[in-house]
């Protein structure tokens, strides 16, 4: 704290860690139009609102640091969930009309970055099931970024 | 939040409580960027997806 005002605690992602994540990110993209069958050229997406939504997930982790002991930190899952969260709620993807009547296509987007966190900070296998329901849970319902964490949490768990 | 200070404000309120309620998120790890970055050079360069695992659980025809 400086001047009275409060402050969160120093946190960033590296840039090795930005360009994972950008590049990862893009594979993920591309691997989940051929789960469900779309061709890569119906899809754009915007690098503006990925780096938003990969900025927006620092604040988050940020704030998760500042809520927690410094000697203990964040979990893997909690980062994992906070950056599925901003990766699912920014507009990142969009698609065009030869899309739209996929019954799948409204998935894409969580499940590219469900995948991604799942490789890049849980590091555990995690059944395909279980990641096409937080996928939905994501798109279609509602998941925050904390219970995001807890469903990764408990993966990383159970593998001890 | 774009209010970063907003935001500060309320986690310092939300500390003073929980030094009366103890630490209540018994998951921890990551302290600093730097363990994170080391988290992140340790994840496969490979792409471990089976596609045709989720078109089975999905019902569309596998590849």
């Amino acid at each position: 704290m400086i001047d009275g005002e409060p402050a969160l605690p120093e946190f960033s992602f590296s840039n090795d860690v930005w360009s994972r994540i950008f590049s990862d990110y893009v594979s993920f993209l591309w691997k989940a139009c051929g789960v469900f069958g779309l061709s890569q050229k119906h899809i754009e997406y915007s690098d503006r609102e990925l780096a938003l939504a990969v900025k927006e997930a620092e604040i988050d982790i940020r704030a998760m640091l500042a809520r927690r002991s410094k000697s203990r930190g964040v979990s893997h899952g909690k980062i994992a969930g906070g950056l599925a969260f901003r990766l699912s709620r920014f507009k990142i993807v969009h698609f065009k009309e030869e899309a739209w009547d996929n019954s799948h296509f409204h998935l894409i987007q969580e499940l590219a970055a469900t995948l991604l966190v799942r490789k890049l900070f849980v590091q555990r296998h995690v059944p395909e099931a279980n990641i096409l329901e937080l996928s939905y849970q994501l798109s279609r319902r509602h998941a925050n970024q904390e219970t995001a964490g807890l469903f990764f949490d408990a993966f990383v768990a159970e593998a001890g | 939040m774009d209010n970063p200070q907003l935001l500060a404000e309320s986690i310092e309120r939300m500390m003073k409580y929980r030094e009366t309620r103890g630490e209540v998120c018994l998951n921890h790890g990551i302290r600093t960027s730097e363990e994170l970055d080391a988290l992140v050079s340790k994840a496969p360069k490979d792409d471990d997806v089976d596609v045709n695992a989720y078109r089975r659980l999905l019902g569309i025809p596998t590849e």
